[in-house]
């Protein structure tokens, strides 16, 4: 056989083994009802039953709404801290690598252990954050285990993902073009102008991939949430995939959780399609211009 | 030109005082997590802010204890070693066929396409039916289930990453080594593989570190101590009804360190990671 072939035929076989065929199980489980048995799980066909339950389903409407929100404001608060970092840390003259290096830091603990970490600051026993509040004065807060629960993971997040929008966007801010930014401080603009029409249209192509990557990421959190709340306190931070996640271990409804994977995975993607022709439809339209 | 340059980025003094909270921001509770591994637990209620005295306690309890983080560790270091071998194996010999062999477009949209499916594709979706796949092939609760698993998962960044790399490297070089009848898998091996080590290594230390963080898959697909991984063990001190914070801070940190330590030493290659990945993203 062809050498071309051939060394395309491990990678082939791995996504189809282990991506596509279970992909496909997913869709043959959205629409059977599974049961435990003796010997192992058993199918029955149900046709569109397990749909008709996601859409009725409130608990799994407060998670798409709650995904909504976190997925929606921690990008949102990620891409301007992120943004701004990068402008700054490219302003910090002598420090700039050094601090990079160790904004990095939260990108590459495990997100199991960033659990940990910020457990120890916000559970309400031992939590280094009541214990300052308690120092000047203020209410101590259930940060994980009232209605705040869903603000505190929303915020380990932000903390977690703000330095892969730093680094993305500082790099296409290290390559914005120099002699655009010194021509137009020559000309009189003071630093927001410059920042505003010289410096963010260079760096917004960067911006726009670093908020799609963030999105999708949101959608995918999973251990932070799992892990800080399982959800909680009831369905307060209760999100898509802790809901899946919920439905398949602890309720073993596993046709049910797969019919909400399959609808979660099909909002995805059509929001991922949406973005990639508005992203087109700007080229065309840039392009034109 | 290197000196209007400098004169006019940097030495900005509230731009340095904005990185410097920024810098204490995102490694004071990584560093809180060290500090708390290294004092008494009961010091945690009763100094919050810090304590009289250090001890190793808490590392020493994690050896002797009855959490098998030992054998979490070792796990976990054969699921990377695994995966990232299988990965940079399978993705580099992908990524050459797809840069430097004539594929119709057709063919290269459709792959493009489905790798980036998978990476929107939500992983908690995935674990029912990869339950039912591991079963068939008897591989629940084994390391190298595991590793197929990850390595399934991680192998299309990889391909996409190399795939960079090899395009940067000129197809005059291979027509040369053609012409003195070296076969193809020699001229892969020999002549092009070598030209992309910044790439391979870029793609180690990611899968690596990804894989090394994984827990879902590790949490979902063991049942036990014979192929958990660390992140499993760590989540487990979490659920138990008496935390033992600070045995699992020492766990925590164990585990924090070797990614830590690799962004020191390697900071390039995690930037080149992250930032290459993004533009094809």
């Amino acid at each position: 056989m062809d050498f071309r072939v051939l060394a395309l035929l491990p990678l082939a076989s791995l996504l189809l083994l282990l991506v596509l065929f279970p992909l496909i199980e997913l869709f043959r489980l959205a629409l059977s009802t599974v049961q435990l048995e003796a010997g192992g799980l058993r199918q029955t066909y149900t046709g569109m039953d397990n749909l008709r339950t996601a859409l009725g389903d409130q608990v799994f409407g407060v998670a798409l709404r709650n995904t909504l929100i976190f997925v929606g404001l921690t990008t949102l608060a990620q891409i301007l801290l992120g943004t701004a970092l990068a402008v700054f840390v490219q302003r910090a003259g002598r420090i700039r690598r050094l601090a990079q290096s160790l904004l990095l830091w939260p990108i590459v603990v495990a997100p199991v252990v960033v659990s940990v970490v910020w457990w120890l600051i916000l559970n309400s026993r031992i939590g280094a954050l009541n214990a300052a509040l308690d120092a000047v004065g203020l209410p101590e807060q259930g940060w994980l285990s009232s209605t705040l629960s869903l603000f505190a993971v929303m915020v380990v997040d932000v903390w977690h993902w703000t330095p892969v929008v730093f680094l993305i966007v500082f790099a296409a801010v290290q390559g914005a073009d120099p002699e655009l930014r010194e021509a137009a401080l020559v000309d009189g603009a003071n630093e927001r102008q410059v920042f505003r029409y010289i410096t963010l249209p260079q760096i917004l192509p960067a911006i726009g991939a670093a908020a799609l990557i963030r999105a999708i990421g949101g959608v995918k959190t999973f251990d932070e949430v799992f892990i800080l709340t399982g959800g909680g306190p009831g369905i307060s931070s209760e999100i898509v995939s802790t809901f899946v996640h919920r439905l398949y271990s602890d309720q073993l409804e596993v046709g049910y959780a797969s019919m909400v994977s399959v609808f979660t995975i099909l909002i995805v993607v059509v929001f991922a399609v949406g973005i990639w022709a508005l992203r087109r439809f700007f080229q065309a339209i840039g392009g034109a211009a | 030109m290197r000196n209007t340059k400098a004169v006019t980025w940097e030495n900005n003094k509230p731009a340095v005082v904005i990185v410097i909270f920024a810098v204490i921001v995102s490694t004071a509770p990584v560093v809180w997590l060290w500090y708390n591994s290294l004092r008494p637990p009961i010091d945690l209620i009763s100094e919050p802010f810090g304590s009289p005295r250090w001890t190793l306690d808490n590392y020493t309890s994690v050896i002797q204890g009855h959490t098998p983080l030992g054998r979490q560790l070792l796990n976990s270091v054969q699921v990377v070693a695994g995966s990232v071998l299988l990965c940079l194996s399978v993705g580099s010999l992908a990524a050459y066929s797809l840069s430097k062999y004539p594929w119709t477009l057709r063919f290269k949209t459709i792959l493009l396409v489905l790798i980036l499916f998978i990476q929107i594709v939500p992983p908690v979706v995935l674990v029912p039916p990869f339950y039912t796949w591991l079963g068939r092939l008897e591989m629940v609760n084994t390391i190298l289930g595991l590793i197929l698993i990850n390595a399934a998962i991680q192998v299309p960044f990889a391909t996409l990453l190399l795939k960079i790399y090899f395009d940067a490297v000129p197809s005059s070089l291979r027509e040369a080594a053609r012409v003195d009848g070296a076969r193809e898998f020699t001229i892969f091996w020999r002549i092009m593989l070598p030209l992309t080590k910044p790439g391979m290594a870029t793609a180690c230390l990611f899968v690596g570190i990804l894989v090394w963080n994984e827990f879902l898959f590790a949490v979902s697909l063991t049942s036990g101590p014979s192929a958990q991984t660390a992140t499993v063990g760590i989540a487990g001190y979490l659920q138990e009804h008496n935390i033992r914070f600070g045995e699992m801070a020492a766990a925590a940190t164990v585990v924090s360190l070797p990614a830590v330590l690799l962004v020191i030493f390697a900071q390039k290659y995690v930037v080149a990671g992250i930032t290459r990945g993004a533009v094809r993203g």
